[in-house]
Order: structure tokens, then C-alpha cells, then sequence
């Protein structure tokens, strides 16, 4: 190829403006990217540092024991005396249902939340005009095995509510201010914080490490991670759980109460007819009562007196002046 | 641009050479003013080099006291920050010999690590003993009282070693220990040490035992004050020695102030049957006074006696006159001093 | 002075650079030691570095800035940087030169041809550039940053750092106060050695065909102002240039820019004048771009991106983690460190303890040669006030930590101090726990304040030929009715004699038939004649507090249960994974 100047001084430039360029774009990335510190410790203050706030003071604290064999009449029966379904869920509502679906058993074995319960509960809530129920919870077990074993899963959807099953982008980090224990920890937020109530429903069971599993301990099946660790100081993690959870009602289903062996239980020894519902507004309230039906007193349960300590609630049920209902 | 383009502006023949001289000339300037700077960098130093530097000297508890307890000298800065230890957690400081301070009453300890300004290698460390009254710093001084020591001029209960500064003053008992022998350190602290003295008044009780042995072959830096199972027996505290000089080797006179009379006799019993259970043979004299006992036992000779609040005697002696004779003496002083309370 | 001389000379200053700053990387204010040199220049020089940990961690750290000098001058001037700085080329060139001087011409043409398979370096280049690349950590964990191991500046950092610095201190350099031992020393080496013999075949093989920094300089060098070119008139086809060429890019011929390494000794070597440095291509053409396959560059890279998320589905990034591998302090969690590790040994170098390792295949296939803690070797455990091995990497995959952050105090004092894992004791293998020997060297080692390991008294009975009995008692000495005690075993002060009625007494000294105890025995202790006595052994069984351990390992190294030790560490409760959280 004989060497043309004229070729060559365009090509030169052509080059030279492309080697500037590259010069250019390698600089201003090298710039924008730039960290002269390096990575940082783990910072806590990027973790959320609450829950929403899902209790109706206007609805006061209220608690209402309903006595009978039937749930499907002792819940719209409590419900009634406590002012209504109305008095808790309104028009475009959407309800969050945390029910206890810690393991895959049959509801026979009275490990889990009702199934009947769950469908009977998003039925009034539809008929108070609920936009949406969903059903949720954090198993021990695989999820969508529990969901569908304790019948939780069906009688969900056979009322039109939805089952959420936890997915790991669902899950957080969170702070409680002032906390030991909740700090940085992963917390199943999402379908927390697209709701507008929030209502607990928990088995009434023996606690073979914490003393009793009810409503406050309901709500460890928010918590991600290797959330075992907890046990190490379960009195603890219980209160700090009450403290973080402010739900629009609690329900506590002891209509059949495993009484020994629990949480898992196993036996229908384990259990006794003990036919009672407990509705409240305070947690710590109907806790404190539900000890009652396990032949224990709040003494016997350090978790209630570190609930009420930080501010989740009195345990002093008579206080409220419980209604009393038959079915 | 058109030199660059054309065919014999290049790198080569004799033209070449100047070119290449002149950019080989560029790169070594380039690698000069490389070289400079990598000299340059040596000298900010790393801080891992800083950190290995300043002997990483670890403060595991919070500073809880936050209140210096040192007023440090012009000279000395703190190469650490200040310890604390109490009775629980001194053994993880001083190892076996909490023991000793243990037993002497002791309620807390400070400690430090200061170094001369600037001169991060010449370092001492200050322990500063809080032994509760000032028997018990006593006590704990005069037991670890090394032989070389130099007395020192502004205190009673001090005196300095070849690398350390020793002190009772008051309650405290104070140690310094430098990590050399250079001068400007221990001038330092004997500073730090006036200082200390300085700022706590002594609480005034002097020793007033120690003025009750005899004079006579005394080595005054030889006095201890033992504060608890005296000899090997339980329930002896409080007991101060002196040593004295004997044919055959050395004896030690003892004296312990009591509560009451009946107390000084009832120890001195207890004391003789305890030499009497370990195969002692007794005999009794009546001098230096009536009821004296004396203890031959293993060789040595023990004089138990008690004198108004005193229990007091001679301890190991090798012979029995001379055992006898320092008990006379040590009576004698005895008698003199106030008996009371 | 031509052209080659300060190439040359530019060559040897970084060769000499580089083993200084080698050198020069340990702890210290002499001259020789770290001060502040600036030892990781190279590295930082290096853009593949930077390229590669810009795209597994979306950042450029601190002096990685550097790179982008050399980006500068390849983007004018080509691959100055293969021919006149890199000191691994400057090897592997002495060597080649060493290898060739004594041929003949045909021979030397036939070492400098250019070869198809030089096209391998890009294909290397490509995969790991495609195992880096970070994806939202949603769809799959990915970010595995593998160029160390063919990086030349990582590459021989740790061979020099590793192989050679210990040779010679063991040869009499006597830089290291003791001896210091790297495991996996023989592949490394090995690899080393290789790399540098190969070069007796093909010279610069290693630049020729695997490194995959020349095969990114050689890309960048595309749009380059001045290039090697053959002129016009001149040549007589001698190809004399070819003889020391170098990258192997066939001067005469089209030459190919991207394989030219700079080093001009074609210029330098033809006689007529017609090889020079300019502007205009070569009057026989260039080459700008190696000849890549579609299907090559395709495979390269769908395997690269592949690579890390493939390799990680045996969840050992997640629950199946190694708990054997601890890293030093500072280290980040697992899948950020192995996005940003280059594996250049800086951190073995200066761990003045020497734990700190080079890991086979104990934290996987990517985990090669990535530092891990072994307290087996080296003079201590990993001190807990030390900070050098984070403020020495040049990547930050140990970040550099304060002192304080290390202790937990100050502003830290609400996370505690940093822990790299927590000791375990080995009941069966304890000396007072399974051997009734008593020990507590690894509770009077432990650094921390309050100690993490704790004792508990046991009085375990010893073993002796024949039942001890009574005979009677003699100045406060208790006489055994036989001579029944080995000589001088029980004076240790660990012995101590149970008499009759419970009480038990420290044995001070013993003959083979009566025991002087810690004090004289009353007449009334005595025990009757024909009564039974026991020794009994004090033992201080250790325990380990989870909420104090660092695992610093200081208990694993002075263990004298020297081969699998009594006690040692594992990385659960390590402060950099809240997911190895063992306690609250």
C-alpha cells in the first residue's frame, strides 16, 4: 500500500479521536466509580426500624372469652361482642391474616391454626367489605407442604383469601430501637407493609422451651434467618416480638388445647377440650388469660411480665373487664 | 505533524540516534521522578506500622473511670489507656501473685502504661494498689521488699530498685516498673511518685509498730507487716516481723497488736498449742514476763508471750539464751508504749 | 543511547522495584520493612485489577486508581507496559534471551514466529472478565473474581512472596525471624517455575499464551498514536528483526499491534533502517485486533458467566458453608471477598505470625490460593491487636480496620471485638480431660481480658501398682505401709494425698514410701495405721466462653497435644457472616 499523507493524516486523526475518546470514557468511569474508603462494616441504620402500626385505638382495649365446641359460632359470636367485625375491618381493607402454619400437621393434632378459623375469619372480612385477605406465615417446615397439610391452605382459598408463602425477597432487615435481640435481623416485611390490619391467630399450645405458645409467640413466624438462635433467650425474643408487632386484633383459639409435649405435640393425649375463644385487642391481656387454660399463671411465664414491662400490653386481664360469651 | 508522518522523520540511522537518546533521556527522568516518589511514600508510614509502633497495647474494659487517677509529669504521656481490676478480675492481670493482695485487704487496682514524650521505647508501667487502710498497703509493701533497694528521700515506705520506684503512702501501695534502665525514665518516676504523694495527703497513721522493736540490730527496711496466717497458722494476722542478726544465723522478733489482753493471751495459746500439735516441746519462763512460753521446735526456738494488748515473742531462733535475750529487749520496748486503744 | 538501552533500563528498575516492594512488605520501621512503601504500586498499576473488581463489585478502591496510567499510555502508545514494566515479562524475557543467544538464525525465527495459539490469552481474558461480572444478586450469585490466578502481577507477587523470599531467607537473607512456611508451596512454586522454564521452548510463552493482561493491553492498544511499522523502502527481507522479536507479531510481515509487546528490538536489530516507531501503519499492513472465533469468543464468555453461579449451586455459599476456612480479620463475607480477592499473597507476606495461608481446596475451587488462618504453623496465633494484613490488600477484601474496631472498643464497643471464629475444645484429646495430665496452657494464653477460656477444678484418682495404706505418721509426714509411689511424679504440686475421713492435702514431696505434704499433719490428722489412702491428680479442665472467643487461635497454636490439637478453631460466630452466628 504506497502511503498517502492525505490518508494517513485522516486516518491518524480518526484514531486519535478514538484513543481520546477511550481515554475519556476509561477516566470518567475510573472517576465515578472511585471508592477511596473501601467497604464498611455492616451499618444497622439501613435496616428498617419498625413495623407499621396496625392497632384502632379507637376500638380500645378490649377482650372478649367465648365459651363452645364450635369454632364457626364461637368466633362471629365473639367477634359480635367485641362491637363487630365492623368495628375492625372497614370498606377497601386489606387484612393480613398471621396464622400459626409452623409445621405440616393435620389440624386434628391442633399443632397449627384451625383451618376452620381461617376460612371463617376472611369470610366476615369480606362481608365487612375487605379489599383483599391474605394469609401468611414463616413454617419451620417446608411452606408449601404446611400450608396444605394443616388445611390452612384450602380453607383459605375456599373463602377467597390468599396464601402468601415466604419467598427470601419478602424479607428485610430490622431494627428494633433499643432492642438485644431484633437488630439487623431479616423480618418477613413485605406482605406486613401492604396491609392495613393485621389480625393474629394462634393455637393455644404448651411450650416445651418457652412455657406456653400463644399469641405473642405467634409472632415469631415473622422472623428470617437462622432464627433458631433465638432460643437461647426465647423469654426475651417473645416480648421483643410483642413489642414489634401492633396488630388490629389478636385471636386465641382454645377450643382444643395442647396441653403437653408442645409445641409439635403428637398425641391426641396431649390435647384437652378446653372450648374456649379469646378475642382481644391487647396481647399481652389475652396471653395472660390463655395461661389460665394451660393450668399456669403469668408467673410461670417470664415473657409476659417482659411484654408488659416494654409497653406491649398489661397482663392484668380483669383490668379490661373481659365479656364473657356462650355458644 | 507532517515530521511524524513523512518517511524520514523516523526512528532510524543516524537521526535516529538523537531521537532515541532524547526519549530514552524522557524515560529515565520518568523513572527518576518515580523513584523519588516511592522514597518519598516510605516515610508516611503505613498505619499498620503505626499501629505494630505504638506496641498495641490492648484496654479491655471500658473506661469506665474516666477520671485520670495518675497526674502524669511533665515528660510522660500515656502509651495505653488506664486499666482497672478488682477483686475478680485482678488474677487476670497479676497472674499468681493476686493472692498476696488478696489476702491483704486489697480493693482495687489502676493501672497504666506511660512512656517518656517521644520516646515510645522507654516506657514504664504505673500500678497504683488501692489496699483499703494503710496497714494493708503497708503490709503488702514490706512483704515484697526487695534487699537492693535504695531508700528514698521523700518517703518513708519507698525506695527504688535498678528499673522500679516501690511506695506505700496512705492506703495506696504504689509500683513502677520502667522497661529499661535509662535515667530520664527513672528520674521520671520519682517525679510521677512525688506527684502521687502530692496529691494525697497521707492519711496520716504512721506505723506506729514498727517503732516498738528494738533498736539494737535492727534492719529497718527489714520490718513486715503480715497480714494474715502469720507462720502458717489461721486466725494469726496482723503480725509484724523484724529481723535480727544471731550467732548461727538470723531470728525474727514478732509483734501483733490485739483487741484486748484477754485476746493477746488467748492468741498466744492458740499459737503455742499449734507449735505444741507440730511436736514443739514447751517449757515455761517467766521472763521476759510470767506465763512466757518457750518452744523448742525443729531445731529453732520459739518465745510466745503475751504483754497487755501484745502478743509478741521471738521466732526461729537458733539458740534459747538468745531467744530469751531479744524477748527481754522486745518487752522492755513493749512496756513503753501506749497501751491503749 | 538507543532505544533498547532504556527499555532495559526501565525494565530492571521495576524488576528491582518489584522484589523490594516484596521485600519490603513486613512489619516494621527499619529501612527493609514495610514503613510506608508503597508495595502494592504494581498491583494497583495493574488494569486488569481494577477492570476486574469494577465489574464484580461496581467500584474502582482507592489505589486501583492507578490503572488507569496504564490504560492512559496503552490507549497511545501500545503495550509499553508488557515490554518496558511489567517485571514478570522482564522474566520471562531474561529467560527466553538466556534460552536463544546460543542459536542460530533459523532457529531463533522459528522461536519468535507467530503462532495461532497466541489467540488463547484472549479467551482466557474473556472468560474471567465474564466470571466477574456482578448480576443482581436476586437472580443468581455470581461475581467470582478468578484473574489472580493468571494475572501476572498477582502471579508473581505470590510466587516471590511465597517461594522465593522464603528460600532465601532460609539461604541466609534472614529477613524473617523464623522460617516461614506456606502451605501449598509446591503447586505454587511449581506453577512458578513452569511459567519461567517455558520459556526455554518459546520465549514469553507465558505473554505469548496465557496472560490475560497482555491480551487487554493488546486490545486497548487498537487505536494506539504510534505503532512498530516496517517502511516503505529498505527491507531486504533479512529478518533479522524477527530474531528477538518479542511478542511475536511478525514485523515484517502484517504485523499483528496487538501481539507487539514494545520491546523495538526489531528496531534496533535492522540494519537497513526500514523497521521505525511512527504514526502511519506498516508499509506491509497491520493487524489491529487477534484473530477471536465468533464460537471461541462465545464459549469463553458464556462459560465465564456461567462459571460462579454454577459453581455455587452446591450451596456453599449459603448453607453448606466451610466452617473449616477461616479468614483473617477484616475479610468481608464470603461471596464480597471472592469478588474482590487477587490472590497476590500480600497479606501472608506481612502477617507477622505467619497464619495466614494460601488455601488448596478449602474454600472451594475459587478459594484457591485465597488466604485462610492455620494456627498450626507460624510463631502465634493471630495477634489481636495486629491490623497489617487489611490496610496491606490492595483490593480490600480484608478491609482495613482501626485497632479499635479489632478490640471493640470506642466507637465499636457496641459490636464487641472482631471475631474470626471460635475455638472448640477436643475433650477426647485434652490432656486434663481425657489423659489426667494436667495443662492449662491455652487458658493462660488466651489473650482476651476476661480470658474466653475458664477452668473447672476436677480431683480425678491416679492409678497406682498397689492400694495405699496407712503405716503411720512421722513429724507430720504420712508413712505408706509399702513402697508403692513412683519417684518424684508427685511432687509437681498437682498430687494430692485423700485421707480417711475426706480430707485432701497437696502432696509437696514424696519419697517411695512416705509423703510430705503441704503442711505438717497435726496428731490429731493422723489417720490409723492400715487405713487407706488415694492420690488423687488436681486438674483444671478447660472451657470455652462463645460470647468471649475471637478465635484468635493462640490457644489452638500453644497446645501441646501437637498434632490434631485439643483445641481449636472453626469459624462459626465470625463477626463478618451474620448468618455463622452461633450465640446471641
Amino acid at each position: 500500500m504506497a502511503p498517502d499523507p492525505l490518508l494517513n493524516r485522516r486516518e491518524f486523526m480518526g484514531r486519535a479521536a478514538r484513543a481520546g475518546a477511550a481515554l475519556l470514557a476509561a477516566g470518567g468511569i475510573a472517576f465515578l466509580t472511585h471508592d477511596p474508603s473501601g467497604p464498611q462494616p455492616a451499618s444497622e441504620e439501613l435496616a428498617a426500624s419498625g413495623l407499621p402500626d396496625f392497632s384502632l385505638p379507637e376500638a380500645g382495649r378490649k377482650m372478649c372469652i367465648a365459651r363452645g365446641a364450635d369454632r364457626l359460632r364461637t368466633l362471629p359470636l365473639a367477634l359480635q361482642a367485641l362491637g363487630g367485625i365492623e368495628t375492625f375491618i372497614r370498606k377497601g381493607d386489606r387484612v393480613l391474616i398471621k396464622v400459626n402454619a409452623a409445621f405440616a400437621s393435620p389440624p386434628l393434632l391442633s399443632a397449627t391454626t384451625h383451618p376452620e378459623l381461617v376460612s371463617e375469619l376472611t369470610r366476615l372480612c369480606l362481608k365487612a367489605g375487605a379489599a383483599a385477605v391474605h394469609v401468611a406465615d414463616n413454617p419451620i417446615n417446608d411452606p408449601a407442604s404446611c400450608f396444605a397439610l394443616t388445611g390452612i391452605g384450602q380453607a383459605a382459598r375456599s373463602a377467597g383469601a390468599e396464601v402468601v408463602l415466604p419467598e427470601e425477597r419478602f424479607f428485610h432487615p430490622l431494627t428494633l430501637p433499643d432492642a438485644h435481640l431484633i437488630k439487623n435481623w431479616p423480618v418477613l416485611l413485605d406482605p406486613l407493609v401492604r396491609a392495613t390490619k393485621l389480625i393474629g391467630l394462634a393455637p393455644l399450645k404448651d411450650h416445651h422451651r418457652s412455657g406456653a405458645s400463644m399469641v405473642m409467640k405467634n409472632w415469631y413466624g415473622l422472623l428470617g434467618g437462622r432464627r433458631n438462635i433465638f432460643h437461647q433467650d426465647i423469654q426475651t425474643i417473645i416480648a421483643e416480638l410483642a413489642r414489634m408487632v401492633k396488630p388490629t386484633l389478636v385471636v386465641l383459639d382454645g377450643t382444643t388445647t395442647m396441653v403437653s409435649n408442645g409445641p409439635t405435640g403428637g398425641s391426641l393425649a396431649d390435647l384437652k377440650d378446653t372450648r374456649t375463644l379469646i378475642l382481644g385487642t391487647d396481647q399481652v391481656a389475652v396471653d395472660a388469660y390463655g395461661a389460665t387454660l394451660l393450668g399456669k399463671t403469668a408467673a410461670d411465664l417470664p415473657f409476659i411480665a417482659k411484654a408488659e414491662a416494654l409497653g406491649a400490653g398489661s397482663a392484668d386481664y380483669r383490668a379490661l373487664s373481659p365479656i364473657e360469651v356462650s355458644a | 505533524m507532517s515530521d511524524l508522518c513523512s518517511n524520514n522523520a523516523h526512528l532510524s540511522g543516524r537521526p535516529r540516534s538523537r531521537r532515541q537518546t532524547l526519549i530514552g533521556l524522557f524515560v529515565f527522568a520518568v523513572l527518576a521522578a518515580a523513584a523519588f516518589w516511592i522514597c518519598w511514600a516510605q516515610s508516611r508510614f503505613n498505619p499498620a506500622v503505626l499501629n505494630y509502633l505504638a506496641g498495641a497495647v490492648v484496654a479491655t474494659q471500658p473506661p469506665a473511670s474516666a477520671e485520670p487517677f495518675l497526674e502524669l509529669p511533665e515528660g510522660l504521656s500515656p502509651l495505653s489507656p488506664p486499666e482497672r481490676f478488682d477483686r475478680e478480675t485482678l488474677a487476670d492481670k497479676i497472674n499468681g501473685k493476686a493472692e498476696l493482695y488478696l489476702s491483704a485487704g486489697f480493693v482495687r487496682l489502676h493501672c497504666q502504661r506511660l512512656a517518656l514524650a517521644g520516646r515510645p521505647q522507654d516506657w514504664l508501667e504505673a500500678f497504683v494498689y488501692d489496699m483499703g487502710t494503710a496497714p494493708n498497703a503497708y503490709a503488702v509493701f514490706s512483704q515484697q521488699r526487695r534487699s537492693d533497694g535504695t531508700p528514698l528521700g521523700f518517703a518513708e515506705f519507698a525506695y527504688r530498685a535498678e528499673n522500679a520506684l516501690f511506695l506505700a503512702h496512705g492506703s495506696f501501695y504504689l509500683e513502677l516498673i520502667a522497661s529499661s534502665k535509662d535515667s530520664r525514665l527513672l528520674d521520671a518516676m520519682e517525679a510521677l511518685a512525688r506527684g502521687f504523694m502530692a496529691q494525697r495527703p497521707a492519711a496520716g497513721a504512721a506505723i506506729a509498730e514498727r517503732d516498738l522493736f528494738p533498736r539494737e540490730g535492727l534492719d529497718e527496711a527489714g520490718i513486715r507487716l503480715i497480714p494474715a496466717d502469720a507462720f502458717g497458722l489461721a486466725g494469726l494476722d496482723r503480725v509484724f516481723t523484724a529481723a535480727y542478726a544471731a550467732d548461727g544465723g538470723e531470728m525474727t522478733a514478732f509483734l501483733s497488736r490485739r483487741e484486748s489482753p484477754r485476746e493477746a493471751v488467748d492468741r498466744a495459746r492458740a499459737y503455742v498449742d499449734f507449735l505444741k500439735a507440730y511436736g514443739g516441746e514447751v517449757s515455761l519462763a517467766d521472763k521476759p514476763v510470767g506465763g512466757t512460753s518457750v518452744i523448742a521446735i525443729l531445731d529453732t526456738y520459739e518465745v510466745v508471750f503475751a504483754l497487755g494488748p501484745f502478743l509478741a515473742g521471738v521466732h526461729e531462733a537458733p539458740s534459747r539464751e538468745e531467744a530469751l535475750a531479744l524477748a527481754v529487749r522486745l518487752a522492755e520496748k513493749l512496756k513503753e508504749a501506749p497501751h491503749g486503744p | 543511547m538507543r532505544i533498547v538501552t532504556a527499555r532495559r533500563a526501565s525494565q530492571v528498575f521495576f524488576v528491582v522495584a518489584f522484589l523490594w516492594f516484596c521485600t519490603a512488605a513486613t512489619l516494621g520501621e527499619r529501612p527493609w520493612q514495610l514503613r510506608g512503601w508503597p508495595v502494592n504500586w504494581l498491583l494497583e498499576l495493574d488494569p486488569l485489577v481494577g477492570i476486574a473488581t469494577l465489574l464484580s463489585t461496581r467500584t474502582l478502591y482507592a489505589g486501583l486508581f492507578w490503572g488507569l496510567a496504564t490504560v492512559a499510555l496503552t490507549l497511545l502508545l501500545g503495550r509499553v507496559f508488557c515490554g518496558w514494566i511489567c517485571p514478570f515479562g522482564a522474566m520471562h524475557q531474561f529467560i527466553g534471551w538466556l534460552g536463544r543467544r546460543s542459536r542460530k538464525l533459523p532457529a531463533q525465527l522459528e522461536m519468535n514466529r507467530f503462532r495461532p495459539a497466541q489467540a488463547v490469552k484472549y479467551y482466557v481474558l474473556i472468560f474471567f472478565l465474564a466470571a466477574c461480572v456482578l448480576l443482581p444478586r436476586e437472580w443468581m450469585s455470581s461475581g467470582s473474581l478468578q484473574i489472580g490466578l493468571l494475572d501476572p502481577l498477582p502471579l508473581a507477587h505470590r510466587s516471590v512472596n511465597l517461594i522465593l523470599l522464603p528460600l532465601a531467607d532460609r539461604a541466609g537473607l534472614g529477613l524473617a525471624p523464623l522460617p516461614r512456611f506456606y502451605e501449598g508451596a509446591g503447586l505454587i512454586g511449581g506453577v512458578f517455575l513452569c511459567a519461567l522454564f517455558l520459556n526455554l521452548w518459546i520465549p514469553r510463552f507465558y505473554c505469548r499464551f496465557i496472560c490475560p493482561l497482555g491480551a487487554l493491553l493488546g486490545v486497548l492498544s487498537r487505536w494506539a498514536l504510534w505503532r512498530v511499522a516496517r517502511t516503505e523502502e529498505g527491507c531486504t527481507d533479512c529478518r533479522r528483526c524477527e530474531r528477538s522479536c518479542e511478542g511475536a507479531c511478525a514485523p515484517t510481515a502484517k504485523i499483528r499491534i496487538s501481539e507487539c509487546v514494545m520491546c523495538l528490538n526489531c528496531l534496533d536489530e535492522c540494519r537497513h533502517d526500514a523497521i521505525t516507531y511512527r504514526t502511519q501503519p506498516s508499509a506491509a499492513g497491520e493487524a489491529l485486533l487477534p484473530d477471536l472465533s465468533r464460537r471461541g469468543f462465545v464459549v469463553s464468555a458464556v462459560s465465564g458467566l456461567l462459571a460462579a453461579p454454577v459453581l455455587r449451586l452446591d450451596g456453599t455459599s449459603g448453607p453448606n458453608w466451610y466452617a473449616g476456612l477461616i479468614r483473617p480479620p477484616g475479610a468481608l463475607a464470603e461471596e464480597d471477598f471472592l469478588a474482590r480477592c487477587i490472590k497476590c499473597g500480600q497479606c501472608m507476606r506481612v502477617c507477622p505470625t505467619n497464619v495466614i495461608h494460601p488455601a488448596g481446596l478449602e474454600g472451594g475451587i475459587e478459594g484457591v490460593w485465597t488466604p485462610k488462618l492455620n494456627f498450626r504453623v507460624g510463631t502465634s496465633g493471630c495477634q489481636h491487636t495486629c491490623i497489617a494484613c487489611g490496610h496491606l490488600c490492595p483490593t480490600a477484601a480484608i478491609r482495613p480496620v482501626s485497632l479499635d474496631e479489632r478490640l471493640g472498643r470506642s466507637g465499636f464497643a457496641g459490636r464487641g471485638p472482631l471475631r474470626i471464629g471460635t475455638a472448640f475444645v477436643d475433650r477426647g484429646r485434652c490432656l486434663p480431660w481425657a489423659m489426667d495430665k494436667p495443662c492449662i496452657v491455652c487458658q493462660e494464653n488466651c489473650p482476651v481480658s476476661p480470658k474466653a477460656i475458664f477452668t473447672r477444678e476436677v480431683f480425678n484418682p491416679v492409678r497406682t501398682s498397689v492400694a495405699l495404706t496407712v503405716k503411720g505418721t512421722d513429724r507430720g509426714r504420712l508413712l505408706l505401709a509399702a513402697d508403692a509411689l513412683e519417684g518424684g511424679r508427685f511432687g509437681t504440686g498437682d498430687y494430692h494425698a485423700l485421707l480417711p475421713g475426706g480430707r485432701r492435702l497437696r502432696i509437696a514431696a514424696h519419697t517411695a514410701a512416705e509423703l510430705e505434704l503441704e503442711r505438717p499433719l497435726a496428731a490429731a490428722e493422723a489417720p490409723p495405721p492400715g487405713s487407706p489412702v488415694s492420690v488423687q491428680v488436681r486438674l483444671q479442665q478447660p472451657y470455652v466462653d462463645p460470647k468471649l472467643c475471637i478465635g484468635c487461635g493462640v490457644c489452638e497454636h500453644e497446645c501441646p497435644v501437637l498434632g490434631r490439637r485439643a483445641i481449636r478453631v472453626t469459624a462459626e460466630n465470625e463477626s463478618r457472616s451474620e448468618r455463622h452466628r452461633m450465640v446471641l
